[in-house]
Order: C-alpha cells, then structure tokens, then sequence
C-alpha cells in the first residue's frame, strides 16, 4: 500500500479487496458482514453527514462504546474529513467522560446506546461544545432531546443526500488529508494522575503498522478479534491501522459477555491482549483442570510437563530430543489441542501481550501449550509497540528487540530512552508535559530498564515505582506481584517495600476462582469479605506465597501480607481503565493498612464508606488479619 | 405440557399467610413521602379521594370517575400527550367475573379492563385473587360465572372465557408464571423457540419433509427469537441450560418465553419476585421497553409498591377476591381501602405512626 494516511488506505483497500469481508460483526446470533466496498461507503457517508452537521477540519469527535464496525466507521469518517477521532473507554463515568471530552475540545460525541447517553447528558452543562451526540443504538432513547441526540443512519442518510448532491466532495476530502495530520489523541492511561492526551499523526500509525508487518507478517486472511476497548492503543494498532494497512477482517464479539465464545468461533489467527487476559487464561485452565476427573488431571499433568520440558530446550535454541518431540506430539494430540479450542486459540500465529508487564511463568506457560506467546514493549506515545521478541528468540524475562528504524537506549539514570518515525508529535494542550517527554526527538519513556548482552531490552518497571530494598539492591515490586499473580487464587497484588525495612504485600482474591475452591472444601461464607477473611483462604495464599518467597532474593521476601476486603477497582480510581494499578493511590487509599502492615498488630479495623445509587452512604467496619509468611527478616 | 404442570402447581400451592410488614412500611412510605413517578407534582389523591360505592360499581364506568386526566393541568406533559383513558380502545375486559374451588370463593365478581398500550398493575395482598385472575384469563381456570372479552387492534371481539389455554395464547395473549415454568433441563435458546409453538404451523407431515416445509418456518422463528435474546440481553447464556441459571435470570428468560409467542396482551404474575434492587431495575426497564417500543398491553401482578407506582398507568387492587380500588397509582396509594387491606383495620395511619419511626426509612429499600 503507497496511501499514507488512513482514510486513503481505505479507499485503496476498498479498490482492490472490493467484496472481501472488511468487518465482521455478531449480531441476533450470526456473524454478518460487510465487504471493504461497504466499509468504505458507510465512512464515507458518515463523513458527509458529519459535514453537513457542520464537522471542519481538524475538529475534534469523541467516541465511546463498545467494539462495534460503528466505532471505527466513525473514527474513520472523522478522519477523512480531516477530523481528529478521540476514543473514550466504554466504562469511563460520567465526570471523566466530561473530563476528556471537554479537554479535547470535541463538537460531536458518537455514543453507543443509552447508558453512554445518559453520561453525556448527566454532564451536558459542563460540554458547551458538544453540538450533536449520534447514537447507534437506539433502545430507550425515545423522548430524549431530538435537538442534541441524532442515529448513526440519521447521519449516514444525510450524508447519502449530501453525496448525491456533490459527488466527489468525498474523495477531494480524502486526497486532503495529510500523512503529518493529527489522527488521533490516544488518551494515555493514567497510573500517575489525570490522563493525557497524546497526539498520533497518520504517519504514526502507518509506520508503527509497517513494523509490524516486516517483523511479523500478516496476510489479508488472518482474522483478527477486536474486544479489547478500542480507545487502548493496542487495539487502534491492530483494529485500525494494520488492518488497513494488511486488508484483514476485524471481527466484533455480539456482547462483552461472550467474547470467549466469540474468540471460539472466529479462531484468529492474530492476538494482541494485556496480561490480565493471559491471566484470566490461566486460572481459568489451571481451575477447570482442578475440577475434572482424575484421568483427565493426570493426563494434563503429564503433558503440561512434557510442554514445559519441551519449550524451554526450544526456547534455548537447544535441540529437542527426538522422544521428547514426540512425548510433545503426543500431548499436543490428547490435551494442547483441546484447550487451546476452547479457548480460542488453536488458530493462532501471532499472540502478543503489551501494556504492562506479564509474568515469566505465565509467558512459559503459553509456550508450553504452543501458543507463540511474545511481549510487546511500547506506550502510546510511539503508537504503542518499540520492542517485540522476535519468532525463536524469545526470553522470559525481556521483552525482545526493537522494531526496525527504532532506537532504543538506556540513559545513566537507567531510563529507557526510544526514537523512531513512530514517536508522537506531543500531548495535546500540554506544552510543559512534551517538552518533558521528548527531548531532541528521544521520547523519555519513565520505564527503569536495561539491555543484555544480546540486546534484549529488560524493563524493570515504572522508574518512579523501583523500590530500594533494605540491603540497597534495587527491585521491582511489579517482578513481584507478576509472581503473586500466577496463583489462580490471586487476583491483584501491591507490593509494598521502599521505604519499610522489609517487603509486605496487600492481595485481592480472585472471587470466582477462591470461592469455588471454598466450596469444594466445604468452606462457607457469605460475601467476598468473609471470603477473604477465612483462615482457609489466609493459609492457601501463605502457602503460595512461601513457595513463591523460596525464588526471591532474601531481601525481597514478603514478610507480611493482608488479604483486602474488596476488589481494586477502576470506578474507584484504584486502578486505571486499563486495568493497571495506580500504585501512589492505593498507597494513600489505604494508609492504615499499610501503616499496620509495618506494625506488629495482627489485625486493622477499616472502615468502608458505601455510596448506594440513590445517593445515601454507608459505613461498614471490617477488621482485617494481617499474617506473617514465616520468612525470616 | 408446560401449561398443564402450571396448572396443576398453582392448584396445591398453598397460600401461605406471609409477614406483611415489609409492604405496610411500603405503603406508609409511600403515602407519607411520595416516590418520584411521573405523575408526582399532581398528587391528585388528596384533593379527589376515590370514594366509589364498591370498587367495581364505579370501575365499570371510568369517564364518570375523578380520574387523573380530569383535572389535568399545563404542567404534566404525559396527561396532555396521553388522550383520556376512557377514549382508549379497550383491549381486554373481565366482566362480573365469579370463581370458586367448592365452597372456597376465590373471585367475586371482578371486573376491569385493560386498555390499548396500557401497564394495568394488580395488586393485592396475599391469597387475594390475583392469580387466579390470571388463570382465568389465560384459560387455565374455568370461571363459572362472567366473560372474558379480547378485544383486537381492529376492535373485533374475540370471547376468552371457554377457550383452551393454547388457543388464547393464539389469539396473541401471553402470560409468564410465578414460579418459573421452564424446562430446566432444554437450552435458554429451545425455551424460547418453544414459545414460539403457537406460531409454528408445521405438523407431522411438514416435520417429514423438513428441508422443504419445515426449515423455513423455523429460521423465521430463530430470527425472532435472537431478536428477543437482544432485546433481554441474554446472548451470552444463549446455549446454557435453563436449569443451571441464576434464579434473576431465569425470570429474564421466562418473559422471553412469553415474548416469543408475539403477544399484543402481556400478563406477568410477579415477574420482579426474589429478585435483588438491579435485577428489579433491568426487569422494570425490560417491561417498560416492551409496553413503549413494542407496544404490547401488559397486565402485571407485582407485590414491589415502588415497581407498581413507578411503572403502572392504572392499578386494581383485590382482596379477598374482590376489586376494592381501582385507579391511577396516586388514587390508590390513597385509598383508605386498600391500605385497610393491607394493613388490616385497627392500625393507625396518620403520619406520625410507625412510618415515622426511624428504623422504617432506613429498612425501606
């Protein structure tokens, strides 16, 4: 492909790939589709109707829904008009939707359905320039203001209308639009304060997208599921920008709720997921095996060793002894092949995770079942990817090389340093963060890391989050909680330690994965504090944490532990919408417990302030056991 | 089969003389502070206290009746869009309605009517009737005196009172049960193709040369049914078996049983039972979006006085088998009658009673 920005990618798609399936969508249980011609016809509308509204150059339209062929028509239809798309996670409340869209100075916010609605109007007084909000599902929405509230086809016909009064305004606009154009502001996530707002030009995109390709090819057939929130940069790489630039399908699930039957059913042969979804993964396999039948447990035991044994001489580059191999297709035959069906996974080629960091053992899993599991390492200021493990040279514990035309270096402050035709143009309304962010064209990632012998980029973690242990070493506590998590039991972890003369850890229990587990031991409890709260459950997670403590070096061992009474939560700004945790919040947040973990008191009263809908407030105290893992200190 | 083991339950259930006292701190709150429904600035029933003779004696001639839209005023947009009840066609309407399993009378001459596009909520407390009301309508009971008319889009009548269940549910009136009455053992998806039954023409020679007769028939019945699995939001349950479902969910999947038979006339025994305040939330947004978008006339029997005022055009209350108020929800939040019967005769009501106490707020959902 020669066009150089979005849209005109489009149109060449359209040309040459005519009747091929474009997007996908689920919807009253089929799969129905629309062919590259349709893609670009509804862009295309959509954009003229935008027009007619009164859209201009580089104007401003927020987007927030779920993954649906709607999101990106509309990001596309913005663009090609010479407009900037700026996506808004789905779960966002009311008072951040009102924080982004009012920062970005949006005219129109294309909201999904009724609940996003709803958030726009709860804060309408506070967005004097938001001129229409268009919506694509119209359940419930009858008797709201028809002045403010527009459908997606309102729009689509009025742009019809427009086309056929002019035709070829269309294509002037796209031939208008400019490789250094903005085309996006990716929101960044946020783990330190407010989101920012990033500046991505086409040029971006496209060059992150060509990276890719020389490094990983894909071909117009690989089929590629979009249920990742499509304002995450990850998903714009691969939903948008590659697909555009490849000419595969993207697929959208029916609902987020059966994306892991959609994920079956599509088979893609392309993956890009954050480590939670790795995650979830895992215990999800590590429980169901748990639950079957005895001959089921041993034959997975069996062939998860010969996996392990097998992945990691491969991994090595040594050479896999011709009975192992075969042990290794024996296995692929009764069980890999069976799980990895059922999670959707036998198709796959490529399996990336990016975002944050993903436990080794977790990674070494994957490659034990067969899944070419690899890290990414980038941030949405280089369109999201700099570093990729290559195929046959992938190490646990780094995250790969850098991309083709990428520099990446470690400065004397061990800061990871990276420059590329990928590195955005600046925050948006934010002088003072770019200058310093981007230095002489080098983007300061704040990311701590190094490089091996091999040039293998290791990050350790968040400059800002690198703790110094009593005995001086420095360490990650992410290292650590990565390593907590590999226990299906475990859902989150904070590791605490920088300041303490030892290391201690505050841990939420996976509700769904601990709770069946008490109900097989015949365990009762009532709500996921009791839960949390039972001897039982205190002594599963010690046991895995003086497992896990064994592996440590000793200054890094968890001494003492509490099991919280919620889950962290992203309504509550404990963690980001991306589900990272906002590590310096929940420091503040729970204070106390904190303070008592570096105490000698067994146990801290907390005191929990529950705002019900109808706006009245509770107060709840639980006392919570804090517990020694009998590491010597 | 399914109506026959429905049949058969509500027969032997007994009727159980629960505590009442969650719905009489409903009730007192809700006549002491009113709950924000539509019609809250017009608090018509202090200023027109509905004091009819006997319910059912005034009920029979509603334009006669102080009602809401009387004394409309420029402020409440509904009642000006809304034309008058007495003007809307009337869709089903039970007339002098008597009922009796030998010498127990469990309806006495009841009488109301449901009208084009309404939400006729029936309440009433425990043992009262309501049920048995609705079996009467949808032809699992045989009343031994009155008539049941069904009234269609074009006005045609059609009488209810000696036909099958089937053949009513045919004539596009669908009903869900209080206890759920599905096959727990058959996937949410063949639930709901089964509702779909009385639509289906094919008999046993279509179903032999299936490819040809059948296939079709039954796309169009899938197509249906995914849409109501859209509109329920049940698409990720969509193969499970009922049996193994959350008891919330269930219910969502029992309407969509009653959903499938395309039914101008809903009736819904107590589709909010057991259910915690969001299941209620999405079940109260669920009927209102199929009497608003669907336009399907609904009759629901409900105990949750906040769902009953918040959702309801009109409310009939019976006890002890008799209609004793019937109303717009203001009126009969009102009534000295009904709260009478739900609170029995001796207990004072003024303000200041227990409704005051503190403890009633705070219980109070």
């Amino acid at each position: 492909m020669s066009a150089d920005t979005l849209p005109r990618l489009l149109v060449e798609q359209a040309q040459e790939r005519r009747t091929q399936v474009a997007l996908r969508e689920k919807e009253y249980g089929i799969w129905e589709t629309f062919t590259w011609e349709q893609y670009l016809e509804r862009v295309q509308n959509f954009s003229l109707g935008m027009l007619s509204l009164g859209l201009v150059a580089g104007d401003k339209v927020a987007i927030v829904g779920d993954n649906r062929p709607e999101w990106v028509i509309a990001e596309l239809a913005a663009q090609s008009v010479g407009g900037v798309s700026m996506g808004v996670y789905q779960d966002c409340v009311a008072s951040e939707v009102e924080y982004l869209v009012h920062f970005a100075d949006a005219v129109f916010v294309v909201a999904e359905d009724q609940e996003q609605v709803d958030k726009i109007l709860e804060v309408r007084e506070g967005l004097p320039r938001v001129r229409k909000v268009i919506y694509y599902d119209p359940r419930g929405l009858r008797g709201y203001d028809p002045d403010l509230l527009l459908a997606f086809e309102e729009v689509e016909e009025l742009g019809r209308k427009r086309a056929r009064e002019k035709p070829g305004e269309f294509k002037e606009c796209v031939e208008r639009t400019r490789s250094q154009d903005v085309a996006i502001l990716a929101s960044t996530s946020g783990t330190t304060g407010t989101p920012k707002l990033a500046m991505l030009t086409h040029a971006n995109l496209i060059t992150m997208a060509e990276k890719i390709q020389s490094v990983d090819p894909a071909e117009p057939g690989d089929d590629f599921l979009s249920f990742l929130p499509l304002p995450w940069i990850g998903e714009q790489m691969i939903s948008v920008a590659f697909s555009l630039l490849v000419g595969f399908p993207v697929d959208f699930p029916e609902e987020p709720e059966t994306v892991q039957e959609n994920l079956r059913e599509i088979g893609p042969r392309m993956l890009f997921a954050p480590p939670r979804i790795w995650e979830n993964m895992l215990s999800d396999v590590q429980v169901k095996v748990e639950d079957s039948s005895r001959l089921k447990r041993g034959v997975y035991d069996w062939a998860i060793g010969v996996g392990y044994r097998s992945a990691d001489l491969r991994l090595r580059s040594e050479a896999v002894p011709t009975m192992l191999r075969l042990r290794r297709r024996v296995a692929e035959l009764v069980c890999f092949l069976w799980i990895k069906d059922k999670l959707g996974l036998r198709r796959l080629k490529h399996a990336y995770t990016g975002g944050a960091a993903l436990g080794p053992d977790i990674i070494r899993f994957f490659h034990a079942l067969g899944v070419n599991l690899k890290q990414i390492y980038g941030q949405t200021e280089v369109s999201g990817i700099s570093v990729i493990h290559r195929d046959g040279d992938i190490k646990f514990q780094t995250v790969g090389l850098p991309v083709p035309d990428t520099e990446v270096r470690v400065d004397d402050s061990g800061e990871i340093l990276t420059r590329s035709s990928a590195v955005f143009v600046g925050y948006y309304k934010n002088s003072e963060a770019t200058e310093e962010t981007l230095v002489d064209g080098w983007l300061h990632t704040g990311d701590a890391g190094y490089l091996d012998e091999d040039g293998h980029l290791i990050v350790i973690d968040r400059a800002k989050d690198v703790m110094t242990l009593a005995d001086g070493t420095r360490f990650s506590p992410q290292f650590i909680e990565n390593k907590l998590k590999f226990s299906p039991y475990i859902r989150e972890a904070v590791v605490f330690g920088g300041d303490g003369p030892y290391v201690t850890s505050m841990i939420t229990i996976d509700y769904a994965n601990t709770g069946k587990w008490a109900e097989k031991g015949q365990i009762p409890y009532t709500t996921f504090t009791d839960l949390a709260q039972k001897d039982e459950v205190y002594e599963l997670v010690g046991e895995h944490l003086s497992r896990m403590n064994e592996d440590l070096p000793e200054a890094a061992r968890i001494q003492r532990f509490v099991l919280l009474h919620k889950e962290l939560d992203a309504d509550d700004a404990e963690l980001t919408r991306t589900r990272k945790v906002r590590r310096r919040f929940v420091a503040e947040r729970y204070e106390e417990i904190i303070k008592a973990l570096y105490g000698s008191e067994s146990a801290v009263a907390v005191e929990t302030v529950i705002s019900y809908q109808d706006g009245r407030t509770a107060t709840t105290r639980t006392e919570l056991r804090i517990e020694g893992t009998g590491a010597p200190s | 089969m399914t109506r026959r083991r429905a049949a058969a339950s509500d027969l032997s259930q007994t009727r159980l003389a629960q505590c009442l006292f969650e719905r009489i701190l409903q009730i007192h709150r809700t006549s002491s502070a009113p709950v924000a429904t539509g019609d809250d600035d017009l608090d018509l029933g202090d200023r027109h206290p509905v004091c009819g003779p006997s319910g059912s004696e005034w009920y029979n001639f509603p334009a006669l009746i102080p009602t809401h839209e009387d004394s409309v005023t420029a402020s409440d947009s509904r009642a000006q869009t809304t034309p008058r009840r007495g003007e809307v066609p009337c869709r089903l309407e039970v007339s002098n309605l008597g009922l009796s399993f030998g010498g127990v009378v469990a309806l006495r001459d009841v009488s109301l009517d449901v009208r084009q596009g309404e939400i006729v909520a029936i309440i009433g407390p425990n043992g009262a009737g309501k049920t048995s009301l609705l079996n009467c309508i949808s032809g699992l009971y045989r009343p031994q005196v009155g008539k049941i008319v069904l009234y269609d889009r074009e006005g045609e009548q059609e009488e209810l009172t000696r036909r099958p269940p089937h053949r009513i549910a045919a004539l596009g009136v669908a009903r869900s049960f209080q206890n759920i009455e599905l096959f727990r053992q058959m996937s949410v998806l063949d639930n709901l193709m089964l509702g779909r039954h009385v639509r289906m023409k094919g008999g046993i020679l279509d179903a032999a040369l299936y490819w040809w007769r059948q296939l079709p028939e039954e796309i169009t019945a899938r197509r249906r049914v995914e849409e109501i699995i859209d509109f329920l939001e049940i698409q990720s349950i969509r193969h499970q078996l009922v049996g193994t479902l959350a008891y919330g969910l269930q219910k969502r999947v029992e309407l969509g049983r009653a959903l499938a038979v395309e039914p101008e006339v809903l009736l819904l025994d107590e589709p909010m039972a057991g259910m915690n305040s969001e299941e209620k939330e999405d079940m109260a947004r669920f009927v209102l979006d199929i009497n608003e978008e669907w336009g399907v006339t609904t009759a629901l029997i409900e105990h949750d006085m906040g769902v009953v005022m918040d959702l309801s055009d009109w409310v009939v209350v019976l006890d002890f088998g008799e209609v004793i108020a019937a109303g717009t929800p203001d009126q009969v939040r009102a009534d000295e009658k009904v709260i009478k019967a739900y609170l029995g005769e001796e207990m004072p009501v003024a303000p200041g009673g227990p409704s005051a106490a503190p403890g009633a707020q705070s219980a109070a959902p």
